[in-house]
């Protein structure tokens, strides 16, 4: 489950705190950087509220918009759907789809508010784990992330067809290739990791719009920190440089600049594989092209779900698992994935029926028929990182496991 | 007997009433859409103008509806059969920028675009 939280997280920290002005489509950059374990399937689900209302001129607040149309403030509520599964344990595959519940903006000179709702950009995001030092704890993660412009891009207000800035959908399919960088440190209580990134959009050319979002680069630094069993904290760094816009073959002058946004967050791991965190993206410094409305802050919601798939857990009636001997044995672990990982370990000894782990009590209970031999079981789950009622697993074994799985207090 | 006496009764009266049903149609007589001329009050605008350019769009056919588009900028309906609007533009959108009316009704449809350059 921590683990889940970590690339929860991660996703949390990536995104992208624009300016307004002339920006559309998903406010999450999405992806993440870490890869997911096999048959691990991951469902999280964020809210997003941004508020901006602030121009800046370069890196000054500007104080002179004082112009006809000029904005009291622009805001957003966004929902984000993000389903996250591995092939294997190098292998991962992502998907998110956005939704704008509301996106509006409130003129200063006239009663006015722009509002526009409904499907932003879906992405599929594939990643693959290049290299894993599982000596020095660190891994490194590719990515590459296509956005799809599924959403409206033509909605209207008020017999008004709205600007691209205010459409739902970017209109734009987008590609972002992405490098991660993560390292634990004692066991596993403290994680660094860093996320370089770069997206390019698809030029808009329709019979309306022929439009070129700027080029975005980012680069992520984060630091995660176990405070607890269920407690994790974290601090994001989120540098990024969006290039200017090119509107009918001429650039746009007053679109992309520099940001760096600082992201704290926390998150709780809840009983049954849930958890839930949150996060503040406010910006500490920025440097826009020309005149821009920025971003003041982004708030972030987010619950998560894990699921083993494909478990080789047998479908047994009640009857049949009734007549079978049982036994109820200690099992050390911590989360979803240990959990996994102990009953596939248990299937794996003959005799074994049927096998559960309880995440909150530490017990495995295995049902078998005859007999099993109790010591070999010890013996493949120890071997499989876990300490249990017989065998206290070797290091070289614990250390094999994945981050999320330390249990061991001081790791 | 007296049952279907009633049913009778209550047919006719049903009868009666979808006579009575009213006419959605509208009563105004369309021809196809035309715009005659789509005007501004301004051709040239600086971005921070502090006074929209004000575009009429004047069109016959009967019964019509406006749509009006642009790419960037803040435009805005301005009376209620959507005829008129304003256009100001922020710093994004200096250049020119194309602004287009589409006028329709159950005829058709037509569009007619005027140009208004955003300068710094």
């Amino acid at each position: 489950m921590l683990r889940i939280l970590s690339l929860f997280c991660i996703l949390s920290f990536a995104q992208q705190v624009n300016a307004q002005c002339c920006s559309a489509g998903n406010p999450s950059s999405g992806g993440g950087s870490g890869n997911m374990a096999k048959n691990y399937l991951s469902v999280s689900s964020s809210y997003l509220h941004s508020y901006s209302d602030t121009y800046y001129m370069g890196d000054a607040i500007y104080d002179g918009a004082t112009w006809f149309s000029h904005l009291e403030n622009s805001r957003f509520d966004f929902g984000l759907l993000n389903l996250s599964y591995g092939i294997n344990n190098k292998l991962s595959i992502s998907t998110e789809l956005g939704y704008f519940i509301n996106k509006s903006m409130d003129y200063s000179f006239i009663d006015a508010t722009r509002k526009a709702s409904g499907l932003g950009d879906a992405a599929i995001d594939i990643r693959y784990q290049v290299a894993n030092f599982k000596k020095q704890l660190a891994s490194i993660t590719a990515s590459i992330k296509t956005s799809i412009p599924i959403g409206e891009f033509d909605q209207m207000d008020r017999n008004v067809i709205l600007p691209i800035d205010i459409q739902p959908s970017s209109g734009s399919f987008k590609l972002r290739t992405a490098l991660s960088f993560s390292k634990r440190f004692y066991g596993s209580k403290f994680s660094l990791n860093s996320f370089i990134s770069s997206e390019f959009s698809q030029r808009i050319n329709t019979d309306r719009t022929d439009y070129k979002y700027g080029n975005l680069y980012s680069f992520v630094l984060s630091a995660s920190h176990r405070t607890s069993k269920k407690i994790s904290t974290g601090l994001g760094l989120n540098f990024t440089r969006r290039e200017k816009a090119i509107n009918r073959g001429l650039v746009v002058e007053s679109t992309g600049g520099t940001f760096i946004n600082l992201q704290p967050r926390i998150s709780y791991q809840l009983p049954e594989g849930f958890g839930i965190s949150t996060s503040i993206n406010t910006p500490i410094y920025r440097n826009v092209n020309g005149i821009q409305l920025t971003n003041k802050y982004v708030l972030v919601f987010g619950v998560s779900k894990g699921f083993a798939l494909k478990k080789i857990k047998p479908i047994l009636s009640d009857i049949l698992l009734q007549s079978y001997n049982e036994n109820t044995l200690f099992v050390d672990g911590i989360c979803g994935m240990c959990k996994t990982r102990i009953e596939d370990l248990a299937y794996s000894v003959k005799g074994v029926k049927w096998a559960e782990w309880d995440l909150q009590s530490k017990q495995l209970t295995v049902k078998f028929e005859d007999d099993i031999n109790t010591e070999k079981l010890a013996k493949s789950l120890s071997k499989g990182g876990h300490d249990n009622w017989m065998f206290t697993a070797k290091d070289k074994a614990y250390n094999n496991l994945h981050s999320c799985c330390k249990y061991r207090s001081g790791h | 007997m007296r049952v279907f006496t009633y049913l009778f009764a209550i047919a006719g009266l049903l009868l009666l009433g979808s006579c009575d049903k009213e006419d959605n149609t509208s009563d105004v007589t369309t021809e196809l859409p035309a715009i005659d001329s789509l005007t501004t009050s301004m051709t040239i605008m600086q971005f921070g103008s502090t006074k929209p350019a004000v575009l009429n769009c004047f069109a016959t056919g009967g019964d019509l509806t406006y749509i009006w588009e642009v790419d960037l900028g803040d435009l805005f309906v301005i009376n209620d059969s959507g005829s008129q609007a304003q256009y100001s533009a922020s710093p994004c959108c200096i250049g020119e920028k194309t602004i287009n009316c589409t006028v329709s009704n159950n005829k058709g449809e037509v569009s007619k675009s005027i140009v208004v350059t955003i300068t710094e």
